[in-house]
């Protein structure tokens, strides 16, 4: 399922976004799983706290990348979506 | 030379204490006595878990709340960065003791249960009222925030109720469910003949599974693996020898997977010795069968040796009596009649009868005789 604009993501009890203290590379963490995490993901998962809107976080990408907002759209809420199929994030 | 990775995983044993006695245990049968790491041991060996690049880290035991320094591991651990996961059997987890870990830090609880009906659950934990206080465990995790999940060992006496486990889980409220086919060392292994379920018990549990992971997905998280004595093919055992994972015994053996002390000539090194990064990088059992090198045929011209790893070498030792062949496991293997002719001439138990439950090491042992193993 993919989170309506103006639903709030935010990543699940018992998953964490981190970095990596031996490459500097952020990681996402659960139940026995390490997830290596590239840049773009990141970006986009610190943003899924729970206060913020699927709208805000696209604004927020879009500024910080210089890219439109319909451009990011479709990537980001088929990131979250896929993310969220996998448990690992959920939205108000 | 195999190249040496980091690893990304450390299994803390901190007792081999515990209040249950499941059959399945894969601690090792034969427990000497011995004392266990201190506060300020494990502290160290955390730390030096982090340093060398692990990520995650599993209190266990045994019963890891019968240690009263649980809640200052957790913080120690939280503060080097690790994810912390409490696998228990949640015997002696009180509200105020739940509260505690919550604010140490504490990122998952991983909580078992033998069956979904209380009078089965406690016979196989060997306690009675052991199923109730775990229903009260999970009712305390759930209050403290903390994630929680749920581990049920599956074998003869518990997998034909696969649906009612599922039933059980989800009413539970739990977001992720193992279930866990018992995997033969330690306990497990002694008591092989009994709890082995026949393969038609496995296909009927395993299309349990596939309705319910499809009725239940967005609800509940289904882990089951189909067990290797079924499949011919061998697991990826530890994804590897001395590659993503370090466990360490309760006095602070560090082994590379946590029933390596299965295989007869293997010698661990303890911290109480050597720094974790040194054990890691040059110790011999760490070594041993570290890459690709010690495979023998068909392991070695195999396409899938960096699949697999030649499946698991503690299952190796055990049935063949040599820790370096190919997994039996594997319909490839020379040995593999070991294993099918097993499952093959395997009848449905319907007893407990002559099952061996196990004994923490300080009782004294009565009726069985034991010959090695642990979980």
């Amino acid at each position: 399922m993919k989170p309506a604009p103006d639903q709030r993501p935010r990543l699940t009890q018992g998953v964490r976004l981190q970095m990596d203290m031996l490459t500097g590379n952020p990681v996402l963490l659960y139940q026995e799983t390490v997830i290596l995490m590239n840049q773009t993901g990141y970006e986009v998962l610190r943003r899924c706290d729970g206060t913020q809107t699927l709208s805000e976080i696209i604004s927020s990408l879009a500024r910080e990348y210089q890219m439109t907002e319909s451009t990011l759209f479709q990537d980001v809420s088929q990131y979250v979506g896929a993310m969220n199929q996998k448990g690992l994030v959920e939205w108000l | 030379m195999a190249i040496v990775e980091r690893p990304y995983a450390l299994l803390a044993e901190l007792t081999h204490r515990c209040p249950l006695h499941c059959p399945y245990c894969s601690n090792p049968v034969q427990l000497a006595q011995s004392s266990e790491l201190d506060t300020k041991q494990w502290t160290r060996v955390i730390r030096e878990a982090a340093t060398l690049g692990v990520l995650q880290i599993g209190f266990s035991g045994g019963e890891p709340l019968l240690r009263k320094d649980l809640e200052i591991l957790v913080q120690v651990a939280r503060g080097a960065g690790l994810y912390t996961n409490l696998i228990t059997s949640g015997l002696g987890l009180t509200e105020n003791r739940a509260e505690q870990l919550a604010g140490s830090g504490l990122d998952n609880v991983q909580l078992s249960f033998q069956a979904a009906e209380r009078e089965l659950a406690d016979r196989i934990a060997g306690v009675c009222n052991a199923h109730d206080q775990k229903l009260r465990a999970a009712k305390i995790v759930e209050e403290s925030g903390v994630a929680l999940s749920l581990n049920i060992v599956l074998h003869a006496f518990n997998i034909d109720r696969i649906d009612q486990l599922i039933d059980f889980a989800e009413k539970l409220g739990a977001t992720r469910l193992e279930l866990a086919n018992t995997q033969f060392y330690g306990w497990a292994f002694l008591n092989r003949s009994k709890l082995m379920p026949t393969r038609a018990q496995v296909e009927t549990a395993t299309q349990s599974v596939i309705a319910a992971r499809k009725r239940l997905e967005g609800v509940m998280k289904i882990f089951y693996i189909l067990p290797d004595y079924f499949t011919g093919r061998p697991k990826p055992c530890m994804n590897g020898w001395g590659r993503k994972y370090i466990t360490v015994s309760p006095s602070g053996l560090v082994l590379p997977c946590p029933t390596a002390w299965e295989i007869p000539g293997l010698v661990f090194d303890s911290v109480l010795k050597r720094s974790l990064d040194s054990i890691w990088e040059s110790s011999e059992s760490f070594n041993r069968f570290r890459g690709t090198e010690w495979m023998p045929e068909p392991c070695r011209s195999c396409p899938k040796k960096e699949v697999d790893f030649g499946g698991c070498r503690c299952q190796a030792a055990m049935l063949t009596g040599d820790p370096s062949k190919t997994d039996p496991a594997c319909e490839l293997s020379p040995d593999h009649r070991l294993v099918r002719d097993f499952t093959a001439a395997k009848a449905k138990e319907t007893e407990m009868d002559g099952i061996a439950f196990r004994r923490n090491p300080e009782q004294p042992s009565p009726s069985v005789k034991p010959h090695g193993n642990s979980a």
